[in-house]
């Protein structure tokens, strides 16, 4: 038996234990789930995100009471569990270590997320298992995919996330096309977080359908300097929150430019520790990189197209994932500046 | 360590320090609080009543018990639980004995199921009784470490720990035939 088992089984446990008791008395049981985390959680990013949650929770009147409340009220307990695992566990305890570890070693960054880009058309489409077989060793185990109209075979998002359990994905729609599909959807796997991209006029039903289903779901919106305003304020959240999303991930689109994206930034920070909506608002890739920075000291996103070519870091332009591993890639392109303390 | 840990803590003491001398049921919240200077409201802001508090003590101490950093596998993880129950030898004695409906024993017991649920999937993978063999041993753990526990001159945790792996090992060893009628495998 593993060492992996052990932990999984016992921190499973208390976890299923801790939404169970969510369920009975609310509020104290919060608490007491994240103060467990605070004390348990030795990743450097999960010691950030509870201490943050242990702040915010000390207001009584927070609306993160209600959030989670709902969460564990309205998805399926054993998602709950499998997503909270991979991401909380596996991602930022267990994977963060084997990045540092990885890191020290070698002299390059590893990424604690890998983004994929597959909404566009590609000749030739990347191996994503091979993909996420490889990121797994490195210590990667969260994964955000991009998929629309264009995506070849979404079908095979659902057996990549089957086929890597211990993995969490975050299928990120682009548009409408993609949005009814994933409501239509039949399909449960535990360890995937649904994202319809909003703007399209079924989105609260989609919500409504999505909620139903028990799925774990949030909306994405693109934000540039012209609407940036609109997304942010009472109305809009207001709006989302009614519609049943208990998670908005804000992205910046391609022509955002760099004081937008600051402004969104601090107003998404600003909203969390205010706590004034059940909704858990995320600048996603401010955000994502914020974690790479608190695992890895320096920023160090990787974002694939879905021919494997790397979209993120910019200026490495010709690079691609196909006929390289993984970690050869990213040694070619994510050299540490510093060394670890 | 944050300040809401440290008040946990402080009443979870305090309840361990009571129960050296008395059983749980004499106990009251009223007590508790008494005994670490803390008023009621705190001990109400962060658990229900006192089986909440018993429970809170075991799964924080139980999960510390879990070392992520290092490789855990089961009988390690046993070794240190049941050395951490002979350092808390009269505290888990009374909280044993707690009969009812919040018995601290279901508790445990459900802790365990979990752990050797997790065990014996990877030892015997398709076996139609491992939900009971499940069961068994987490009664049959339960009871010697009671009994252990009870013992005047116990046997170190180490010996303990040995006896108990034997015996499971002992049993997953032998390959019995299903009783005619009951499903062979993968049930």
């Amino acid at each position: 038996m593993d060492n992996q088992t052990v932990i999984k089984a016992a921190i499973q446990n208390v976890v299923s234990k801790g939404i169970r008791d969510i369920r009975r008395d609310p509020n104290r049981s919060i608490r007491k789930l994240v103060d467990l985390g605070m004390q348990f959680g030795t990743g450097r990013y999960q010691q950030t995100f509870f201490t943050d949650a242990h702040k915010t929770l000390k207001k009584r009147n927070s609306a993160y009471y209600t959030l989670v409340t709902s969460l564990i009220r309205n998805v399926d307990p054993k998602t709950l569990e499998t997503l909270g695992f991979s991401v909380g566990y596996m991602s930022w305890t267990m994977g963060a270590k084997v990045i540092r570890a990885y890191e020290k070693k070698e002299g390059f960054n590893v990424p604690w997320t890998v983004l994929v880009d597959l909404s566009r058309p590609a000749e030739t489409i990347l191996d994503l298992e091979q993909l996420v077989e490889q990121g797994q060793r490195l210590g990667i185990y969260t994964y955000f995919l991009f998929v629309g109209e264009h995506t070849p075979d979404p079908d095979s998002m659902l057996s990549l996330a089957e086929r890597f359990g211990s993995s969490a994905f975050f299928l990120v729609s682009v548009d409408a096309a993609m949005n009814a599909r994933m409501a239509a959807s039949d399909e449960l796997l535990c360890n995937t977080l649904i994202v319809p991209r909003g703007g399209d006029p079924a989105c609260p039903e989609i919500g409504g359908v999505l909620s139903q289903k028990k799925r774990m779901f949030g909306l994405n919106c693109e934000y540039n300097a012209v609407n940036a305003d609109t997304l942010l304020s009472d109305a809009f959240l207001q709006n989302v929150v009614e519609q049943g999303y208990p998670f908005l991930f804000l992205i910046p689109s391609l022509d955002c430019d760099p004081a937008t994206r600051e402004r969104v930034n601090a107003a998404v920070l600003a909203l969390r520790v205010s706590g004034r909506y059940p909704l858990f608002p995320i600048d996603l890739y401010n955000d994502l990189q914020q974690v790479d920075h608190i695992i890895s000291d320096e920023h160090c996103m990787l974002a694939l197209g879905a021919d494997g070519s790397v979209l993120y870091p910019k200026g490495v332009q010709g690079l691609t994932f196909q006929g390289r591993t993984l970690e050869e890639l990213i040694r070619l392109t994510m050299p540490r500046v510093h060394h670890h303390r | 360590m944050p300040e809401a840990n440290i008040t946990k803590r402080a009443l979870g003491a305090s309840l361990k320090a009571l129960m050296q001398t008395r059983p749980f049921h004499k106990i009251s919240v009223g007590e508790i609080c008494e005994h670490c200077g803390m008023h009621r409201k705190s001990f109400y802001y962060h658990f229900q009543d006192k089986y909440d508090l018993l429970n809170w003590v075991f799964y924080s101490e139980f999960m510390q018990l879990l070392d992520t950093t290092a490789q855990t596998e089961l009988w390690g993880y046993m070794l240190r639980v049941c050395e951490y129950f002979a350092e808390n030898r009269q505290f888990y004695l009374n909280a044993f004995a707690i009969e009812g409906q919040n018995a601290f024993t279901d508790t445990f017991n459900e802790t365990l199921e979990a752990i050797l649920s997790a065990y014996l999937h990877q030892e015997i993978r398709d076996d139609a009784f491992r939900e009971f063999y499940c069961n068994f041993y987490s009664d049959a753990f339960r009871c010697s470490i009671v009994r252990w526990l009870r013992e005047r001159k116990p046997v170190s945790a180490e010996a303990f720990v040995d006896l108990c792996h034997r015996s499971v090992e002992c049993a997953t060893a032998q390959s019995i035939p299903p009783p005619p009628g009951w499903p062979a495998s993968g049930g």
